[in-house]
């Protein structure tokens, strides 16, 4: 006597998807462990294909690459984890980069940095207003910031930028400690200081709190515009830090430097499981993503391949990992 | 309005439900509801928050799929509808939450779904306009509502009416009103009732919720009682009165859900406002809160209870008026209202309440970290003796203070909420909604924490819309009325024909907008 | 009937009014409007070759390709969702074009095979981006931005030198003139008053703007969202393809840095013309209003001499300028 209601079919992947708890349990288990089990993958497949990537100075060339986009995306995974982004890290990068080696000549390397970080600190602090008192879009607000900042650039070097790097520069990211470059040791510390600001106190509470659910962190007493703000700020200086170790692993300083940044510390916060939505993510993760996207982009190097390849690579990798952290966040929150 | 009610319609069933039963996670919200429509008539549906109305109007529309019983609509029978399939048949919806596009004319929200199209796959926006105006013109509206005129700048009536209009417009004949007129400012009842007077004159079925027992005699031809996902009865509104709905709605064992009343006397005052004003919502409020009592907020949806709460912790633009937290002038923002010890527990747990995806430990320790650090820093040792106290404490289930809070029932994410701002230490707590969607025995056992915190001497107010709730709990009651106080009840006075009449009818209380 | 709505509408709502209705839910593009004449009262004031016709046509014909990009990405941002990978759409196209006309020996019998074989180059990007975001759930700029990376690498892999060999035939699609008016300047006009009656009257358009103010709400009225999604990122990839193909006329060669930063002018442009970043706000006409300033905007630098670098710099400012007016969702573009 009764009908069952017949729902028409049609090709719609997920139409009526109802995932089982296991299948949602992978795709987390995936996008947290992504970047780590693709990390040993690489090496197997390189050792393979490339034996050359394991000689001594291409590995010291990725560990320097390592520390540089690895010191940038920290800052960027902090942007990330409070459902933010920025756009301008790589013309703050490169701003840095000018600001010192620009001013070397006339006063001390000491007051030239001060500068460069007080800087990035203002671009930091005009992202972080703009996000967080005016809502403007992230992404808009800080690739307007993009355009301004390199337009200052421009106009301040008038497109040709001279001075050499200083060798403070120069020692902080190339000098050898033992067997592993400075920049990969500032890399570490960089490191250690932001996951034990993130787990032991009340800021990286905050953080997560605020990425997780703004609204939420606000009825708890906390001053989520003033953590979105201090995000953005460690966001911009943290890439000034990356264009000095870059400037000085690079030796010069042209109009050029950086452009990639962007893409690239934002694929490898994604690739080692942070996601878009806030408030998931770690550090540990953050480093596998760099790692896994530093050896890619080394791997086009060592196997002779034309350098656009690379370009095609960091696409690859971004939209892969987004997709894969889109569909984790969207089971995860059903 | 006896006449229009005692008219002779049709009486052909043209939607029949039959033992729906429906449960979520174990819990039954509807357990065997059995209910029918005829044409031409308007058939109320009442029943005290979480009795299952919603359930069953999802049910109906096809949001929900049941696990048992039978839908008969259209001449077929269904074990369960889909949204479209719904739609097909007939039924429409006018929520309380409008689903109307704000930045689009009238015209264009009426026909989304199906524009006239004209030449060239072309819509035709003049035979748009043309039929929202006569659409419009049925429902006695076309004077008022400029077809052409954005939705965002018409009033909240106004709105209403468009989207009645735009269930029309898709051809709905059973039509479901889901508490209309609690949104509404009492000057657009009228127009209100006569629109559905005049659907109803046209043939059309219309299921009609409401909180407010007197429109139910002035509009519905039957009434159908529900009680704890039942149906306790289905009659007719010409043989039956306001007690004997009451008695059917209500009637439960109070004494079994609350605890005992306060035994201590109302210390000092905590919390003072005075002529409080929030933009177009509330209107020049005064009240007290002492130590050691529990006043009850109550007022019908959009009467400001919301608002009031939120305004208590700075989290509200606050227009004029004073708050003083224990006799001083408060800086109203949320964080200076956490550190002094006023703290808003929101109804809307997973908006504003915890973080879902972080665990336990997380969100308890979240407002309470400077009491836990130790050299600036927080050491898992130092939260974890506190956590589980808190935890066993509030009997949160499963206790395991590293879940995540998500993955908690309704009732124990509400006890995680409670105990992370218990460890605060409190002086003053606002509960807004405190028990929504929580199950019977969660309840009580929040009810009895919140009648132990006052106990000590902390100051509650409970904003809450479930009656039998502020009944129970509160030791006075203020009652809201669109955005003004409407009047105070005491313990001994308040009832919730008491509190109805005061929420519902206030105009001689001057509260006439 | 004995009053019509018109008449009732008269008598209910002052002349006044609903003056002030319709500048208060169009102030952006009233703005915009004001800054245009202010900018030509300007520029006529400080040089005299900037109010002559062949200059203002110049200026129409200037705009073009900002105009096709602008057009594509108004659809994608009313959706409230952004397209990133339109400049390197644009400039895939052009390079696959002129690497056929040169392949098969400039022949002018290839012009039409090859414009229809670019649009649907556009067309199966669009539904790549599409799909990606709808099946996904992923946020659409990153999806974009990684696919715009893809095609960087692509399109470098294709030629890293302009690409010689397009038939001279071809170029009269930048160059043909009715008058002094040149033919692309009045194929674009239509093209305007087609994306008019699209964005107003069409029943896609109109979905358009019903999933950007709420998919909710879009799905309780039974609009199909994820269709209605794919379909505004195939809009934007095809005007993109369009552009690119007007590029490769205007240039006569296929430019590997074809439409160098023209995706954020785009977007740039319609967001200043009051188009939401949310979605589900904003009139073409604003979109319009915005390219017609930028392009006055350059040309006026130009025609002052302004150097380049400071034009960027203006850019940026402008921008932070205009989304620092941003309000909340609630209160719109500017």
């Amino acid at each position: 006597m009764t009908s069952t209601a017949i729902t028409k079919k049609r090709f719609n992947l997920f139409s009526g998807f109802r995932p089982s708890p296991r299948f949602v349990r992978g795709v987390d288990l995936a996008g947290q462990w992504a970047a780590p089990i693709m990390i040993l993958v690489v090496m197997v497949i390189a050792a393979i294909v490339a034996p050359a990537f394991f000689n001594p100075i291409n590995l010291k060339t990725v560990a320097i690459q390592v520390a540089v986009l690895g010191v940038v995306t920290i800052g960027q995974t902090l942007v990330l984890l409070n459902r933010s982004i920025d756009m301008s890290v790589s013309a703050v990068l490169a701003l840095g980069a000018v600001i010192v080696v620009q001013t070397e000549g006339g006063s001390s390397i000491v007051s030239s940095l001060v500068l460069a970080i007080a800087i990035a600190a203002l671009i930091g602090l005009a992202n972080g207003l703009l996000v967080a008192k005016r809502h403007v879009p992230p992404f808009v607000a800080t690739f307007g910031m993009l355009v301004f900042v390199g337009g200052a650039r421009l106009a301040y070097t008038k497109g040709q930028a001279s001075g050499t790097v200083p060798d403070f520069l120069r020692t902080i990211s190339i000098k050898p400690i033992g067997f592993i470059p400075a920049a990969l040791l500032v890399w570490l510390i960089v490191n250690a200081i932001v996951i034990f600001t993130l787990r032991y106190t009340r800021l990286g509470r905050w953080v997560y709190a605020v990425g997780g659910n703004p609204g939420a962190a606000r009825y708890a007493g906390i001053n989520v515009d003033w953590v979105l703000i201090s995000a953005h700020i460690a966001c911009s200086v943290l890439a000034i830090l990356g264009g000095l170790l870059l400037s000085g692993y690079i030796g010069y300083v042209d109009l050029r430097m950086g452009a990639d940044y962007n893409m690239n510390s934002i694929a490898a916060a994604v690739v080692g499981g942070t996601t878009f939505t806030g408030g998931r993510g770690n550090m540990f993760g953050t480093a596998a993503g760099v790692i896994l996207l530093i050896m890619l982009l080394n791997l086009v190097v060592v196997l002779g391949l034309p350098i656009h390849w690379q370009y095609a690579m960091q696409g690859a990798v971004l939209v892969l990992a987004t997709a894969l952290q889109g569909f984790r966040q969207f089971l995860l929150s059903r | 309005m006896t006449e229009s009610t005692s008219t002779t319609h049709s009486t052909d069933t043209i939607l029949s439900l039959k033992d729906i039963q429906k449960t979520f996670g174990g819990i039954h919200a509807l357990s065997g509801v059995s209910f029918d429509l005829r044409e031409g008539e308007v058939h109320a549906l009442v029943g005290e928050n979480g009795a299952g109305k919603s359930t069953l109007i999802k049910t109906i529309t096809g949001a929900y799929v049941p696990d048992g019983g039978s839908i008969t609509v259209g001449g077929g029978e269904y074990e369960m509808l889909t949204p479209n399939q719904a739609r097909q048949l007939g039924i429409g919806v006018v929520y309380q939450e409008f689903n109307l596009l704000p930045d689009m004319p009238v015209a264009e929200n009426i026909f989304l779904t199906t524009p006239p199209m004209g030449r060239w796959g072309l819509i035709d926006t003049k035979k748009r306009a043309q039929q929202a105006y006569k659409l419009l013109e049925r429902l006695g509206a076309h004077k008022h509502i400029n077809p052409y005129a954005l939705v965002k700048d018409l009033t909240v009536g106004e709105q209403q009416i468009v989207e009645i209009a735009k269930a029309l417009a898709m051809d709905a004949h059973i039509l479901i009103m889901d508490e209309p007129s609690a949104v509404l400012p009492s000057r657009d009842m009228d127009r209100l009732y006569k629109v559905v007077r005049a659907l109803r004159d046209e043939g059309h079925g219309i299921i009609y919720i409401s909180h407010r027992l007197n429109e139910i005699f002035e509009l519905a031809d039957r009434v159908t009682v529900l009680k704890d996902g039942q149906t306790v009865a289905t009659k007719l509104v010409a043989k039956t009165d306001e007690d004997d709905l009451v008695r059917m709605m209500v009637g439960r064992e109070l004494t079994d859900m609350y605890p005992p009343v306060s035994t201590i006397e109302p210390g000092e005052v905590l919390l003072d406002v005075r002529d409080l004003c929030i933009e177009n919502t509330v209107f020049d409020i005064n009240f007290q809160v002492r130590a050691g009592e529990v006043v009850g907020l109550a007022g019908l949806g959009g009467s400001g209870r919301t608002t009031i709460a939120r305004a208590l912790v700075g989290l509200a633009d606050i227009i004029s008026g004073e708050i003083a937290y224990f006799g001083q002038p408060a800086r109203m923002t949320a964080a200076s209202a956490a550190r002094a010890g006023v703290v808003l527990i929101p109804e809307d747990r997973k908006a504003f309440g915890l973080i879902l995806d972080q665990s336990n430990r997380f969100n308890i320790t979240l407002p309470n970290l400077p009491q836990l650090e130790r050299w600036k820093m927080i050491l898992k040792r130092d939260e974890w003796d506190p956590v589980i106290r808190a935890i066993d404490d509030l009997g949160v289930r499963p206790p395991n203070p590293e879940l995540d809070s998500g993955s908690l029932s309704g009732g124990n994410q509400q006890k995680v909420v409670l105990a992370k701002w218990i460890m605060a230490r409190p002086k003053v707590i606002i509960f807004d909604e405190p028990t929504r969607g929580i199950d019977v025995g969660a309840k009580s056992e929040i009810y009895t924490r919140m009648r132990e915190i006052s106990q000590q001497g902390v100051g509650i107010i409970m904003a809450s819309s479930d009656l039998p709730e502020v009944l129970g709990m509160s030791d006075r009651i203020l009652v809201l009325h669109e955005g003004r106080m409407a009047g105070e009840l005491s313990r001994e006075e308040a009832s919730e024909e008491a509190i109805m009449k005061l929420a519902a009818v206030a105009h001689e209380n001057g509260a006439s907008a | 009937m004995a009053m019509t709505y018109e008449d009732t509408q008269k008598s209910a709502v002052p002349r006044w009014q609903r003056g002030v209705t319709f500048a208060r839910n169009n102030a952006a593009i009233l703005l915009i409007y004001l800054f245009i004449f202010l900018l030509i009262g300007t520029g006529s004031f400080f040089s005299d070759r900037f109010l002559t016709a062949s200059n203002l046509i110049n200026i129409m014909r200037q705009s073009i390709v900002l105009g096709l990009l602008a057009i594509g990405q108004t659809a994608v941002l009313l959706t409230g969702g952004m397209d990133i990978s339109q400049e390197m759409v644009a400039r895939l196209v052009g390079l696959i074009v002129a690497t056929l006309f040169a392949a098969t020996g400039s022949n002018p019998m290839m012009i039409l095979p090859l414009l229809l074989l670019g649009t649907t180059i556009g067309v199966a990007l669009g539904l790549v981006n599409g799909l990606l975001i709808t099946r996904t759930h992923a946020v659409p700029f990153i999806i974009t931005f990684g696919v715009s990376f893809l095609l960087r690498g692509i399109n470098l892999a294709i030629s890293t030198t302009p690409i010689r060999g397009i038939p001279d035939a071809y170029l009269t699609i930048y160059d043909s003139k009715i008058g002094i008016v040149p033919v692309n300047v009045i194929v674009m006009a239509l093209v305007w008053l087609i994306a008019w009656f699209f964005t107003t009257r069409s029943r896609l358009g109109r979905n358009i703007y019903a999933v950007g103010g709420s998919e909710r709400i879009a799905k309780l009225s039974a609009i199909r969202v994820n269709r209605t999604l794919v379909w505004a990122y195939v809009l934007s990839s095809v005007f993109a393809a369009l552009a690119g193909l007007f590029l490769l006329a205007r240039t006569g060669v296929g430019d590997p840095n074809a439409a160098q930063g023209m995706t954020f002018q785009a977007i740039v442009a319609a967001a200043v013309g009051g188009i939401s970043l949310y979605g589900g706000r904003g009139s073409i006409f604003g979109t319009l209003g915005g390219v017609l300033l930028l392009t006055l905007l350059s040309n006026f630098f130009n025609l002052m001499q302004i150097n380049i670098f400071y034009q960027q710099l203006l850019l940026g400012a402008i921008v932070l300028v205009a989304v620092s007016a941003y309000k909340s969702k609630d209160l719109g573009a500017l």
